[in-house]
């Protein structure tokens, strides 16, 4: 084995967690079962990692079959990434039928045919998505392994999950491509960015798991009754009245989970004439970014905690049904 | 009657006997009467004798008159007590009835109780036992509109539908719409899986007409499902048959796979590709048997007979037909 693949496969290995090593080795099935069962799984995990390295020297593989151990990484830790959302405009004209041999086809052909030098694997899964990786090169360069772009895409949906480890210059032939094997027209984004696919996906699909259980006849509001008789609710109608602003924006069900939301400002400074802070009449630039692990719940609770007076604004609270997390505010 | 007649006729002066003939005679020969009334009194009435004889018949007079109505009384009476007594006969023929009828459904209901294997006796049914009856005969009713396919219940803002699907006999998934019918009917949340597709559908009937929009998207779910159906059959049962993978997308509108076909001990690969082109069929539209060029020419004609099952049997079932015919397929 080229001592390259060899190193990437090295450095993919180590990014593993320990305890999941042996199950992907296991899923990734290049090393015979024989082979793995001699790799002792609970020494360390540089001697684990260094015994799975010297193994897969031995064993005559290529780039491709290496790049599927990295793919099954990114399907268990997808949150690792940042994903961005793209909308496909269709033609009507596209086949009824998806095919996905002739969809890898098409997209094979596009990228090859314009860059030459590229890494290309397909995976499909359970829940019909089709997980592309590609690994960039240049005429005269070999792909760059360790910054692969990976695309989503769910057949018969007009959606994209798009994850690119640097924001290159080949993005549009990526687009290219993906609109000439899924027979759209054009790709829009829709200024929705997080980490968390399966909440992206929840959210453009407005699907929700859950339904069942939501569909049972949903009780009054009402704050809960005090336990203890010596605590007294002062302000319960304010209460009451902000669980019903709260489901009244967000629903009841859970909220996909977006890291940030981003505004940017392009608005005129409005200030005091004598303040005198700009002289130019134009715009005054600025970015605002509310960021926490799961913003949707946080902003849900603001009003409930009564960290903020009820009601919120409507920019927080139109993002679970726009769907987006990027604003850009003009001048009205 | 009679004691009557006499008790007003003791008041006037005549003699009793004559009270009793006028009684009984009831009016017939009253002169014959008045006349031995006068005959017998006679006697008593020589003096004052047109007077006395007035009297005497204005007295008969009434006296006739009180028997007439007397009698008029006394018809009246029995007419009263007969319808009295055929009223009475037919109380008591419906109440006859009733209890024939109350032990009837006393019956049926101890058969209830029996079969269900309750001992309890039905004169004491307790509000428990109604209640348990209601809530059955309500759960019964629930499973019979989950066996049309498509139920709902209101929420508080809207309704939540849910269309269950089955495939010849076999219940498959059951998929949720929850609508909101604040201002113009919207979907707040569904679980339809994302290849079908319900934009288009709730563009084109959502709004107008939600009865054919629940129609067309039951029609397209349940023919995925049983699209679905087929081609998980085929793979369990019948994948010593296929050769190599079955080929299929998410919507299950495409199927392409190979199978054996064996004739006269060697066996030849056919080549099949399935085209469901209607979403709200289960059955392909188009299908195309293909098989290699060292194929006999007598296999040609089995591929058209196939390509023909394809299009109106089931897959399962097809694949069931060829191995119940057995290899032979010369």
């Amino acid at each position: 084995m080229d001592a390259a693949v060899a190193e990437y496969i090295r450095r993919t290995v180590q990014k593993i967690p320990r305890s999941e090593i042996k199950v992907m080795l296991q899923k990734w099935g290049f090393l015979p079962e024989q082979q793995l069962q001699t790799i002792n799984f609970d020494q360390l995990k540089r001697n684990i990692v260094r015994d799975v390295f010297l193994l897969c020297e031995k064993i005559p593989g290529n780039i491709k079959e290496a790049a599927v151990l990295d793919m099954i990484y990114n399907h268990a830790y997808p949150n690792k990434r940042t994903w961005e959302v793209y909308h496909l405009i269709a033609t009507g004209k596209e086949s009824e039928y998806f095919d996905i041999i002739d969809f890898k086809k098409k997209i094979k052909r596009k990228l090859r045919s314009s860059l030459g030098n590229v890494t290309i694997n397909f995976r499909e899964y359970e829940d019909n998505a089709v997980w592309i990786r590609i690994a960039w090169g240049a005429p005269y360069r070999k792909p760059n392994q360790y910054k692969p772009s990976y695309v989503v895409y769910h057949s018969y949906t007009p959606y994209v999950f798009i994850s690119s480890s640097v924001h290159s210059s080949n993005f549009p032939l990526l687009c290219q491509a993906l609109l000439a094997a899924t027979g759209s027209h054009d790709m829009r984004a829709m200024q929705l960015q997080g980490h968390c696919l399966n909440s992206l996906k929840d959210t453009v699909f407005k699907r929700d798991k859950n339904i069942q259980t939501y569909s049972e006849p949903l009780q009054e509001y009402s704050v809960e009754p005090e336990s203890d008789l010596r605590l007294v609710q002062e302000n319960r109608k304010t209460q009451q009245k902000i669980q019903r602003m709260n489901q009244q924006f967000f629903g009841d069900g859970p909220l996909p989970k977006l890291e940030y939301a981003q505004y940017k400002l392009e608005t005129m400074f409005k200030s005091n004439p004598k303040q005198d802070v700009l002289h130019q009449k134009e715009p005054f630039r600025c970015l605002v970014k509310f960021s926490s692990p799961d913003l949707l719940e946080s902003v849900k609770s603001l009003a409930a905690t009564s960290m903020v007076d009820a009601p919120l604004s409507p920019l927080l609270t139109s993002i679970p049904c726009r769907p987006r997390n990027l604003f850009r505010i003009k001048e009205k | 009657l009679q004691q009557q007649e006499e008790g007003s006729l003791r008041k006037s002066a005549l003699c009793i006997h004559v009270a009793t003939s006028l009684g009984v005679e009831c009016g017939q020969g009253r002169l014959t009467s008045a006349l031995l009334l006068t005959g017998e009194q006679q006697g008593k009435m020589e003096k004052g004798d047109v007077n006395a004889w007035d009297g005497v018949l204005a007295h008969l007079e009434t006296l006739e008159m009180r028997a007439h109505e007397a009698a008029m009384k006394q018809q009246e009476k029995e007419l009263h007590q007969e319808k009295l007594a055929r009223l009475k006969a037919r109380v008591k023929e419906l109440r006859l009835q009733r209890d024939e009828l109350r032990a009837k459904v006393d019956l049926q209901e101890k058969k209830q109780l029996e079969k269900e294997g309750a001992m309890s006796d039905p004169a004491q049914a307790s509000p428990k036992t109604v209640l348990q009856w209601k809530i059955k005969s309500l759960q019964g009713m629930l499973q019979v509109f989950y066996v049309t396919g498509i139920s709902g219940k209101l929420t508080r803002q809207g309704v939540c539908f849910c269309i269950s699907t089955a495939y010849e006999g076999t219940y498959l998934d059951s998929y949720y719409l929850d609508l909101l019918t604040k201002s113009e009917v919207q979907i707040y949340r569904h679980s339809v899986p994302s290849f079908i597709p319900l934009e288009q559908i709730a563009k084109q009937y959502l709004q107008t007409d939600i009865r054919r929009f629940l129609s067309v998207l039951s029609d397209h779910l349940n023919a995925y499902v049983g699209r679905r159906y087929q081609a998980d059959q085929l793979q369990e049962h019948f994948s010593d048959q296929i050769k190599g993978t079955l080929q299929r997308n998410s919507l299950c509108n495409l199927l392409i796979f190979n199978y054996n076909v064996s004739s006269k001990s060697k066996t030849f690969p056919f080549n099949v590709r399935l085209l469901y082109g209607d979403l709200c069929r289960s059955l392909p539209t188009e299908v195309i048997v293909s098989c290699t060029s060292d194929t006999p020419a007598s296999l040609t004609e089995t591929a058209t007979a196939h390509s023909d099952l394809f299009h109106h049997v089931p897959l399962h079932k097809a694949f069931r037909s060829f191995s119940s015919t057995g290899e032979t397929m010369d």
